[in-house]
């Protein structure tokens, strides 16, 4: 294998390895690397993973002598079980996002969603009916949709309205419900919508550097750094740019794989400790079933592509309203996402972020409630 | 001192046991034993394939990080064992996760009312068909969505065994798990079930229930509930999941 395709880049990377000039200038700098925001978000979040790894190992070893050996058990199943539906759609989206990476031409990029914000905001938020991706996998296409060059605005539209708005979501929406179109429609509408308006807003609210990482927002030729790549792109064979392609993946892998660990661990967690009962007093209030529910969609961090389903098993027990703020705030927010947008944002955006998707989930559903009197076309 | 490229070699070769341990348990999740697949128990039939997929796309990226030159810098020290820990941590987890069964705490606590009422609401909503149509012994979903059909008809269903003190005396509700996507999901459905000696039966045990099912209203609420002329135990059935 030649050097000019070598890739091994990560989020802690010091580029300066590639020995080629041109990559050096597109790269981060020393001092982009050693500026203090970057070493804090870095330490914060290497903590965080510590943290965890000592106390989920810690768990598993020392849970029988503990006297929890059954919910150990329990903890398990959900966790293992969680990990085997995620993955393969987050691998899945981390090979999409290297062959963004490889085949997707800057330039076409530009041309659809650079430079004019707002367009770019529209089609970005329904972006996932081409780009199929769910929640799990979203985060690696959209670092790689930033190193394109793709407007940070446009790249949280993409990120908050593709887990939604995308075929599979609504296959398994439609299934779930058995075919009522009025709970599809709602999902698909005001996932789409929630989507622009946060992106618009945070498009007035922050400049485009301010919101990402160092290493989010510098379009490189390759989101691997080294941009060696491009250089030879016109001679290269498809099964050379397909190997490059899947290096990408790779290290999108192990760069946001760990945040999915994490979070289908919390999720295994919860579904451990809280039983749903918990919520039963609540839910006889229609505002305060939407915010146990979105509470819900937060702690369980289910895939959206799956997340449906376990909505559509409140149906009859639950306003519809509540059920449709778990589905439109879980693909947007929830622990696990939380986790991978530390890849991507800096914290003050991903508070922000938060509150506004949070905000805007609970204002559009209890317009739906008391202002619509609930789903319209429901039965 | 590590030189880069020492540093990213150190690098690839964890990165890669990651890989390949990855790829061996899903392998050995999607092998037949003794009859069983051991992802059956995690993970509906029809999602298997997304395991295989993924497996592939291991298989790739292996291939991919074994002929990647690591000319460049990596992970190292505590970082690196950290991602890597994290990564593998599920796999830590799995052989807990295959040797387990859902406690009863565990099934209680994803009902929504599971130890008061059964599934009221959908037997009071169920259509009602021909019965004609019906099978004697129909799972305990099927129970569930005809209950209408069923009532009064003698039957015979299987399932598990749960006891609770909220539930009537000599009554013990048979549920079987629900699976929609994964385990994690899975709910408990069932009816309850009024038999004399509910006390000798054991938690969570495999049982052919045969009776008439009734839809009794107890605490303004309507419930399925079989009166068993026989209760016997069973080996666990090869599905011991539902699927929608």
């Amino acid at each position: 294998m030649s050097d000019k395709y070598h890739c091994s880049q990560t989020e802690y990377h010091v580029p300066s390895s590639c020995t080629c000039e041109d990559c050096n200038s597109q790269n981060l700098s020393a001092d982009d690397v050693n500026s203090t925001d970057y070493k804090s978000t870095f330490n914060f979040t290497f903590l965080i993973e510590a943290a965890f790894l000592l106390f989920a190992a810690g768990l598993l070893v020392l849970g029988k002598g503990l006297g929890i050996s059954t919910a150990v058990n329990d903890l398990s199943i959900s966790f293992v079980a969680i990990m085997l539906e995620a993955m393969p759609f987050m691998l899945i989206g981390a090979v999409i996002g290297g062959l963004i990476e490889v085949f997707v031409p800057q330039e076409w990029v530009g041309r659809i969603l650079a430079g004019r914000t707002h367009t770019s905001i529209l089609i970005a938020a329904g972006l996932g009916a081409v780009f199929p991706v769910c929640e799990c996998a979203i985060v690696p296409v959209v670092r790689r949709l930033l190193h394109k060059g793709v407007p940070t605005s446009a790249a949280i539209a993409f990120l908050l309205g593709g887990p939604i708005v995308n075929p599979v979501v609504a296959g398994s929406t439609w299934l779930a419900y058995r075919g009522d179109w009025s709970f599809l429609g709602t999902r698909m509408v005001f996932g789409y919508g929630i989507a622009v308006a946060i992106a618009l807003i945070t498009s007035f609210l922050f400049r485009q550097k301010d919101m990402l990482l160092e290493d989010a927002h510098v379009p490189t030729h390759s989101a691997c750094g080294c941009g060696a790549h491009q250089h030879e792109d016109d001679r290269r064979s498809i099964t050379q740019r397909l190997f490059a392609a899947f290096q990408h993946a790779c290290d999108d892998f192990f760069d946001v794989g760990k945040f999915l660990v994490i979070g289908a661990f919390v999720a295994a967690g919860c579904r451990t400790i809280i039983g749903v009962d918990v919520f039963r007093e609540l839910f006889a209030s229609p505002g305060l079933a939407i915010i146990a529910m979105m509470a819900l969609a937060m702690a369980l961090n289910l895939c959206s592509e799956t997340d449906a389903f376990i909505a559509a098993g409140f149906r009859g027990v639950l306003p519809d309203t509540a059920q449709m703020a778990f589905m439109l705030l879980g693909p947007m927010l929830d622990i696990k996402l939380l986790l991978m947008y530390l890849t991507i944002f800096r914290k003050q955006t991903i508070l922000v972020l938060s509150l506004l998707i949070f905000g805007m989930v609970l204002a559009c559903t209890l317009f739906l409630q008391y202002g619509l009197g609930g789903l319209p076309g429901a039965h | 001192m590590h030189t880069n490229r020492e540093t990213a070699s150190f690098s690839h070769l964890f990165q890669l046991i990651v890989l390949v341990a990855w790829i061996a348990a899903f392998c050995l999740l999607l092998q037949g034993m003794g009859g069983k697949h051991l992802i059956a128990k995690f993970l509906r039939p029809d999602y298997w394939w997304l395991v295989e997929v993924g497996a592939g796309i291991l298989v790739v990226f292996v291939i991919a990080r074994v002929y990647c030159d690591p000319h460049s810098h990596g992970n190292r020290g505590a970082i690196l064992l950290v991602q890597i820990g994290i990564l593998l941590l599920p796999l830590l987890y799995l052989p807990q996760a295959v040797v387990s069964e859902l406690s009863p705490e565990a099934v209680e606590k994803r009902s929504i009312d599971m130890s008061h009422t059964g599934q009221s609401s959908m037997a009071a909503n169920s259509p009602k068909n021909d019965a004609a149509d019906l099978p004697n012994d129909p799972s305990l979903l099927r129970l569930v969505a005809d209950a209408k059909s069923y009532e009064g008809r003698k039957i015979s269903t299987i399932g598990m065994v749960y006891t609770s003190d909220k539930l009537p005396e000599n009554t013990f509700f048979c549920y079987q798990l629900l699976m929609f996507c994964c385990a994690a999901d899975a709910r408990p459905v069932g009816v309850l079930v009024k038999y004399g000696e509910s006390g000798n039966l054991a938690a969570g045990s495999w049982i052919r229930v045969e009776g008439i099912l009734g839809i009794e209203t107890i605490q303004d609420k309507q419930i399925m509930q079989i009166t068993a002329e026989r209760v016997e135990t069973i080996d666990p059935p090869k599905e011991q999941f539902l699927f929608q």
